[in-house]
């Protein structure tokens, strides 16, 4: 039945953190260390972190062997902005789960992000060399390059898209881009994500935010519009979205797109 | 038993991994899972102040750059991030090192100069004691660098304890003594100023405007026996340093009436720090730029009762005003708060 599954119903417009919101507290209690893990990857997928890292602390009170849940962790707090945290959590993590190849790429990552290249690079360094690779120790490798300024960066994201084919891999990628000033390319990534799934307000809002800071304040708009149409209760989405509205103007479009980043 | 780290099948009853030293029993295990959180305001501040960042940046170019091969092995002597931060105050490096004896005794030591150097403000000895408090703080984060760095010779050791000492001086003594002496510029009073005498030091705010019903302190341009216009004769003008109350500020209407002082109408709540020489009778508008301040405590105008007088001696311009005295610390027998 899968050609019916992008109909548009009225209950199917609730988010995921709507339903789980929703969902009576005694019944939650009943749930394993599986159903907590998918919960929080459900949540990352649409964008919110902070109830993300609680669901993978609730799957690791349960089972503290699950090594996504503290892989999980780790990667929320550093989308939560929290370097050093991250960086101390991947450390712990890493004393119970030693080379593990996730584990030492957010460690990279967390370091890369509080501007310890050397360390990061070591971090990165060792997960590439660690067996069972996936797409994740690329897109750290990927940041530590994009951070020294290193045209590899590319090469990096792309080894790390052939490795995992999933838009959330391209959305992640494209939040790096924006978070080191390169909208453009942050743009071309989270496009991709948005060819890939258009049925995601996630995808939508990086897009818009990708385009915001580019100036362009219309396709933002659009996305933004588009974001809201998925989940109408898209909470960021409709402030980004008020906001262009009430800075809307000629010469502050202008300002943008010139001072806007590369 | 099935390694949840690398998957590696384990015999029954082994409590490491084989192939990762993984815990095998971590399932179980006592742990606290919940990880570490930056508030709010902790975020905004690393945001506005990326501290850390500007400091790995800092080393990596330093360490980057090959011509100067000297200072990036100087560089090294860098303690890590925490301990480093912990050295604006003398001590608390040591506690975070765990060295608790150490910490209150370059901590308490610091206090105390720093003490001793308040109570002597205005004489040589509160820049003998300041000194002293600067060598205790350098001595501490000299102590810090020296224990990082333990195989360091002689020479090292002494161009490093230069750079620390000059690092605490630009960063730390310099801003604040540019600050002090904004806010807490010692001033001594040189003559016989009641209810002050000679030798009293008190502490002026020298940024701050002055307002109605402060105690300001001031200087007059001119010292010496002066013809006062209209009143006839010449009569002593005392110049120099003075210190005084603020009645009126630009644009107040003063009025005197039989003693009585009215600032716009209304009677002031405010006298001068020697209420008995009013005038008798006073009318002026205090123009832009002056304050009247009535030279009550200085010696030579008790008997003086002419308004002509009063009017050209207590207009006293911005530019002549030092700052708000607010403290008097010297003698400690006599330390209060001036109103």
């Amino acid at each position: 039945m899968r050609r019916f599954d992008r109909l548009e119903f009225e209950d199917r417009q609730q988010s995921a953190q709507t339903q789980l919101k929703h969902e009576p507290l005694a019944r939650a209690e009943d749930h394993d260390e599986h159903y907590w893990v998918k919960a929080a990857i459900d949540d990352r997928r649409n964008g919110l972190h902070e109830s993300a890292l609680r669901h993978y602390s609730r799957a690791l009170e349960m089972d503290k062997s699950i090594v996504a849940g503290w892989v999980g962790q780790v990667q929320m707090l550093i989308a939560l902005a929290e370097y050093p945290e991250a960086e101390l959590w991947s450390r712990k993590a890493l004393e119970l789960f030693k080379n593990n190849v996730d584990l030492l790429a957010a460690r990279g990552q967390a370091l890369c992000r509080t501007g310890d290249l050397k360390n990061a690079q070591a971090s990165c360094d060792a997960a590439i060399n660690q067996q069972g690779l996936n797409s994740f120790p690329w897109v750290a490798r990927g940041e530590l390059m994009l951070a020294r300024n290193e045209d590899i960066d590319v090469y990096c994201f792309d080894k790390a898209v052939q490795f995992d084919n999933d838009w959330l891999v391209l959305l992640e990628i494209g939040a790096i881009y924006l978070h080191y000033g390169r909208a453009a390319k942050g743009l071309q990534r989270t496009r991709a994500a948005v060819e890939r799934a258009p049925d995601h307000a996630y995808c939508w809002y990086c897009q818009g935010v990708c385009e915001l800071a580019l100036g362009m304040t219309g396709a933002a708009e659009k996305s933004f519009n588009h974001c809201l149409q998925v989940m109408p209760k898209h909470a960021l989405a409709r402030k980004s979205l008020d906001e262009l509205r009430q800075n809307r103007g000629v010469m502050r479009g202008f300002l943008r797109r010139l001072f806007g980043s590369s | 038993m099935r390694c949840a780290n690398c998957g590696f099948q384990n015999m029954p009853g082994s409590e490491l991994c084989g192939r990762c030293s993984t815990s095998l029993g971590l399932a179980t295990a006592v742990i606290d899972v919940h990880p570490p959180r930056a508030s709010a305001a902790a975020k905004r501040l690393r945001r506005l102040l990326p501290v850390q960042r500007a400091y790995h940046r800092a080393r990596e170019v330093l360490h980057a750059d090959d011509a100067a091969a000297r200072a990036r092995h100087l560089t090294a002597t860098l303690p890590p991030l925490p301990i480093f931060v912990r050295l604006i105050v003398p001590g608390w490096a040591h506690f975070f090192l765990k060295q608790p004896i150490r910490g209150h005794l370059f901590l308490w030591s610091f206090v105390a100069c720093v003490l001793a150097a308040f109570f002597c403000l205005g004489s040589i000895w509160s820049g003998i004691w300041l000194g002293m408090a600067f060598s205790v703080h350098s001595s501490a984060a000299l102590d810090i660098v020296t224990q990082t760095f333990t195989d360091a010779e002689v020479r090292d050791r002494i161009v490093r304890s230069l750079i620390v000492s000059a690092v605490l001086g630009m960063v730390v003594y310099w801003p604040v003594l540019r600050l002090i002496g904004g806010v807490a510029q010692p001033h001594t009073i040189e003559s016989d100023l009641t209810p002050f005498r000679p030798g009293d030091v008190i502490l002026v705010n020298r940024w701050e405007k002055p307002r109605r019903g402060d105690v300001v302190v001031y200087t007059v341009p001119y010292f010496g026996p002066r013809l006062i216009p209209g009143h006839g004769h010449n009569v002593f003008w005392y110049g120099g340093g003075n210190i005084d109350r603020v009645l009126a500020v630009p644009g107040d209407h003063v009025q005197c009436d039989s003693g009585q002082l009215l600032i716009d109408g209304s009677p002031s709540p405010w006298q001068p720090l020697n209420p008995q020489p009013l005038p008798k009778t006073l009318s002026m508008t205090m123009p832009d730029g002056r304050y009247l301040i009535l030279p009550s405590a200085a010696p030579g105008q008790v008997n003086l009762q002419d308004a002509n007088f009063w009017q050209t001696v207590g207009s006293i311009s911005r530019a002549d005003i030092v700052g708000r005295a607010y403290l008097q610390t010297h003698p400690l027998s006599q330390f209060h708060v001036v109103r």
